[in-house]
Order: C-alpha cells, then structure tokens, then sequence
C-alpha cells in the first residue's frame, strides 16, 4: 500500500514538474470578458475581450475565440461562435448571430502561444425566443415556381398588401413544375409517335400477303 | 444506312449462333439460375427482417442515413447509361464495330434500371409510403424529378430495347419455327408485329431508331444529372459541387462501358460468339475506357485541388478522411486500381489484349462502385455540428440485399440472353458484316446495297 502511495506522489510530481516546465517559458495572461446578458432570438450579439499580462500591459495580435457548449440532437461539444485578433490595447470583438433560444454559458478563450500561457474568461446570455432550427430556412437563388416553399403548413410571416402584381405571383407555387411537366410532356408524347410507328410495322394481312412474294424477316434462305 | 453483300455461309452461321441459345436449354443454365435464385432468395430473407424490425437491423443511423443501399442506386443507375447511351451515341456517329454490341448494351440499361430502382424503396425502410412520393411530391424535390427522369428513361430504353430486336424476332420466328417450344413461337409470333420486311415497316421501323436514339441521349444524362443533384442540392460540405452533374455522367459512362466489356466478354464465351464479337470491340471499348480513366482522373484533380487548396470550412475534414483517415484505402485503390491501372493497361499494346481489357473493366466496375460509396458514406460523416463523426459498418442485412441485387441483375441477364438474340442479327448481317482478314480492304470499302434493302434484313 505504502508503496502504491509513494509511486501515486512521484507520478503527481513529475506532473507537476512537467506543467511547470511548459508553464515555465510562458508568461501568465489575464482575460476579461463583456457580454451583453439579454439578447434576442436572431439578433447580432457583440462580445468583448481584453488581454493583458500580469502586469496589466495590453497584449496585441492575439487570437481570442467565442466558444460557447452546444447540443444537436444527441450530440454535444463546444462551437466557437466567431473569433478575432486583438488590438493593440489588448481588445478583441466579435459579432455572432444569436441562433439558439435559451441560457448561453459562453467563454472567450485565448489559447496561448510560446510567449503568453493560455487563459479564459465566462459570460452569460440569455437569448429569449421560441425554439428555432440551427439551419438556415431560405437559401441559394430562389427561382419562381421551383423552389417556392411548400403550400401545405406554410406560415404566414406579415400580412402581404395585395396588389395585382402580387395576386400575379401569387399563382408562381400553383405552376410550380411546369417547366418539368412541359418536358415529360414532350419527351413522353415522342414516346407515343414512336409507338404509333410499331402499330405501322404491324402489317395488316393484306399487306401481309401482298408481301408474300418477297422473303420473309430472317428467312434470308 | 446502306447494307453489306455478305457470304451466305458466314451469314447462316451468324443467324445460327445468335439464335442458337433460344433453341435449347442445358443443365448448367438451371443450375446457374438455381444458384441466383438461391442468392435472391437469402436478400428476400433478409429484407424480410429488416421490414419486420426496421431500418435498425442496417448500420444506418441518423447521422449516416444513406449507405450501402443508395450507393448502389447511384452505381446501378450509372451502368444503365452503358447500354442506351452509348448504343445511342455509337449508332448517331454510324460507328459500325458497336453493333455486335448495341443488343447487349441495351439489356443492361433495362436490366440495371430496373435493379437499380429497388434501392430507394429498400432503403427507405417503409415501403408502405412510397405513393407520398407522388400524393404529397413536391415539384421543387429532387427526389420527385428523380422518379420522372428514372421511368422516363426506363420507358425509353424498352422502347429502344424492342425497336432493334423486332426483325430478330421475325427471324427466330421463321427460323426456329416448330421445332421451338409454343410459348416460344407465340411469344416471337406476337412480338414480331407480323413483321415482313416489307418497305413500309422498313421505313417506320429505320424512322423509329433513328428518333428514339435523338431522344434517349438527352433522357439518360439527365437521369444521372437528377442522380447528383440529390446530393448537390443538399447542405453538405462534401456533395457542395457544381461539377457534380457532368462528373455523375462521365462515371456513368465510365462503369457503363466497363459492364458492357465484362458481359460482352462473358456471353461471347458462353453463346460462341468468338467470330462476330472480335478483338475489334473490346480495344474500341477499352479506348473509349481509357479515354474515360483521364475524364474521370481530371474531374477527380479539379475537385480535390480547387476545395484543397482553399480548405474552407469542413472541408479539411473530409479531405483528411480521403486522403490520409479512415477511408484513405479505398480512395486510393479507387484512384490507382480504378483510374490509374486501367488506364495503363490500354495505352499499353502489350497489355491491350481481351483479357488484359476484361481485367480493366472488373477492376474499374469494383472501384467505381467503392467511388459511390466514398460518396455517400465520406460525404455524410462530415459533421455538421461541434459532435464526435459518426461510423457506419454495413450490417449482414445491407450485404444479403447487395448480394442479391447483383444476383438479380444476373439473373434477368440470364434470362433475356435465353429469350431474346444477344446480339442483333440483322444489323450486324446487313451493316456491319464479317471482320476483315489482316491486310484486306477496311470495312468502309465493302460493297453496300440500298438501306434496309429488300430481302437483307428481312
């Protein structure tokens, strides 16, 4: 037991010579951390960092990183929101859309380099709203009649000022695959003419016998 | 197109060999079936369970939905671009070597459409809900204007299928007679239109090719255009890319052509074809082929040099995964064994010799099939989101069903090479002709009659 004991200390001190080494050629770093408390659900969020030294000197050209802890369906883990350089009064900020209802345990974090050991600092928001989904909900170009969303459940964002022109787009969703319609249209009724030439090849008797005279299909002998 | 005088005794051997496996059935083509069936019949069991306890019993999950099953979606319906397109496209520039070919060619378009078509069904765990693709479809759906492009070209190539083969049918009428079973002589009787060769049905009949080989051009690189926008269209890191139209259809073309070599190379043995099919068809394929390695190797180039050299946002994930992780060995066998290899051994005359050009083509449909999986599954691994990547393993299940896809395409091959002349008589006989002795006059010099001449076709 004794010795489990003593073995157990020499690994705790031989890491803690070893934190001491890496910390050893790195000056300690304070971060301070502003964030507003409230925001809304989509609004950009402004956050503000500063780092100094020990002795309160600013430190510039340091990458600071907003992270703050998120989950997607079963899945966890930290996202850094936006990152930025700081100045040379030690001040970075960062702008980030507020995506996610509900309280933010947000962290700026300064990772270190070979100059300056790492530091971090924690901030909360609340971003008030209902659930929202993490995707964008309208993307790319949107083309009249093809990717119109769908009719069915579909939520009325404002009450839209009716004008001729908008009755006018408002009939795009109801011809929405006509382009593609016109096409299998096309295509299909080639189908058909081409069918209509087999209903040609299949010779009446008449015309059967008329033949007779002539060698059959295959009957070359 | 005008018609060939070609020597009465190599035309009766022609007629004799492509009609001959119509004649008569031996033991070894039971057995063949039986052992297909038996493979099938294990998928059925298979797929039994997973209707009975759901899409669980497969490695899919939420994060890896798509797998094995859509990968061999996009594989089959890649190969079913051998068979029209390229019969299509050979017969729009009058190359004549292809038309020993073209019949095989057109099987496998009908046969890996209808195969390839399961695979969404399966791999949506309730086929129950297949009708809410149309009831509840929506026009701005991918998925919707791939169900139009699929039937529409399915029903293109049967029609296209069936135009050529309906002299050969008159021929295995006349030919086989009463010798042949009755369900045969009806079955020929019926299919054969009362076809005589008159110069009506001649003209209808040559008008009828020549407007479905226009038309199924364009059908079938859209189908394998709509194939890639499924995966385009979507919000994904690995599937974001505008080339992935034309780079489907070029894989396409690419696993299209290596399916024709094998099958070609397979019944040219197995039906005794060694005279009409030649050395001729698979240096032209494995040409084609070749050129396809370089396509394919400059498509792959373009995509990984554009999005590897900015390595923006997830991107270097997916190409670590690629290139040096979890899935760099099949990568790389897919661009050495599938672009590389093959393409080395057609520029080389040494190794430009029919076995040397089968073995191309086995390796290049075994490595474009891994391609469409590297697709599929690399792609979806790509997290979204701050979360641990996801794995997927096919289970039992998701290889009981590919093996009984393959068994299934296998099987309706075997089936239509017992029913239907593999090769098309009549156009080989009057277009295309014996192949020339070393040293004599190419085969653009032979004498030629008028088109579809009386008495040649028919």
């Amino acid at each position: 037991m004794k010795r489990v004991i003593v073995v157990g200390l020499m690994a705790l001190a031989m890491l803690a010579a070893g934190a001491g080494t890496a910390q050893a050629g790195s000056a300690p770093t304070r971060l301070t951390f502003t964030a507003p408390s409230q925001a809304a659900l989509s609004d950009l969020v402004t956050v503000r960092a500063r780092l100094v030294d020990a002795q309160g000197a600013p430190l510039a050209r340091a990458r600071i990183a907003f992270i703050a802890p998120l989950t997607f369906l079963n899945g966890a883990g930290d996202v850094v929101l936006t990152e930025s350089v700081t100045d040379k009064d030690g001040s970075a900020v960062g702008t980030f859309q507020a995506r996610v209802a509900g309280a933010l345990a947000l962290r700026a974090v300064f990772r270190g380099d070979d100059l300056y050991a790492p530091s971090e600092a924690r901030a909360e928001l609340t971003v008030a709203g209902d659930e929202h989904p993490l995707y964008a909900e309208h993307v790319g170009v949107h083309l009249p009649g093809l990717n119109q969303p769908p009719g069915i459940g579909q939520i009325a964002l404002s009450e839209p000022q009716e004008t001729v022109i908008s009755r006018a787009l408002a009939l795009w969703p109801a011809m929405s695959g006509w382009p593609i319609a016109a096409a299998l249209i096309v295509i299909w009724s080639i189908y058909a003419g081409v069918v209509r030439l087999l209903f040609r090849i299949a010779a009446p008797p008449a015309v059967r016998s008329a033949a007779a005279g002539s060698r059959p299909a295959g009957a070359s002998r | 197109m005008d018609a060939l005088n070609v020597p009465p005794a190599w035309r009766e051997r022609l007629e004799q060999r492509g009609l001959a496996p119509l004649a008569g059935t031996g033991r070894g083509y039971f057995l063949w079936v039986a052992f297909l069936l038996a493979v099938i019949g294990w998928a059925v069991y298979a797929y039994s369970r997973q209707l009975d306890e759901g899409l669980i019993v497969t490695g899919l999950r939420d994060r890896i939905s798509w797998g094995v099953y859509i990968a061999s979606f996009v594989f089959f319906i890649g190969i079913s671009h051998a068979g029209t397109l390229l019969s299509a496209i050979l017969r729009v520039t009058k190359a004549r070597w292809q038309l020993s070919v073209t019949r095989m060619a057109e099987f496998i378009t009908v046969v890996a459409l209808m195969v390839g078509a399961l695979f969404p069904l399966i791999d949506m765990g309730r086929p129950d809900r297949l009708l809410n693709m149309v009831t509840y479809g929506r026009w701005q759906s991918p998925l919707l204007w791939d169900i139009f492009a699929i039937s529409t070209y399915l029903t293109g190539s049967t029609i296209y299928l069936y135009l050529p083969l309906v002299p050969d049918f008159a021929l295995a009428r006349d030919r086989l007679g009463p010798t042949a079973a009755r369900w045969r002589r009806t079955l020929f009787t019926v299919a054969a239109l009362g076809w005589t060769g008159t110069p009506d049905q001649r003209k209808a009949l040559e008008r009828a090719i020549s407007v479905m080989m226009v038309v199924i051009i364009p059908v079938a690189i859209s189908v394998h255009t709509v194939v890639s926008w499924i995966f385009a269209m979507t919000l994904r890191v690995a599937f974001d890319s505008t080339i992935f139209g034309a780079y489907f259809v070029a894989g396409a073309i690419f696993s299209g052509i290596a399916a024709i070599i094998l099958l070609m190379a397979v019944l040219r043995k197995l039906c005794h074809l060694e005279e009409f099919i030649t050395k001729t068809q698979f240096v032209n394929l494995g040409y084609l082929m070749g050129a396809f390695t370089l396509i394919m190797g400059y498509a792959n180039l373009s995509e990984y040099i554009t999005h590897g050299y900015k390595m923006e946002g997830a991107f270097p994930f997916h190409f670590e995964q690629l290139m040096t992780g979890a899935f760099a060995a099949p990568f790389w066998f897919y661009i050495v064994g599938g672009l590389v290899i093959p393409g080395l051994i057609i520029l080389n005359p040494r190794t430009r010799t029919i076995s040397g050009i089968v073995t191309a083509a086995v390796l290049v449909l075994i490595t474009m099939w891994l391609e469409r999986y590297l697709i599929v599954v690399a792609g979806l691994r790509v997290p979204l989101l701050a979360y641990e990547p996801s794995s997927y393993t096919p289970s039992w299940v998701e290889l009981s069903i590919l093996a009984g896809a393959f068994a299934l395409f296998a099987l309706l091959i075997t089936l239509f090479a017992k029913l239907f002349p593999v090769i098309s008589i009549w156009e080989v006989a009057d277009h295309r002709g014996p192949e020339p002795e070393p040293g004599a006059p190419a085969e653009a010099e032979h004498p030629r009659r008028g088109a579809l001449a009386e008495g040649s076709v028919a």
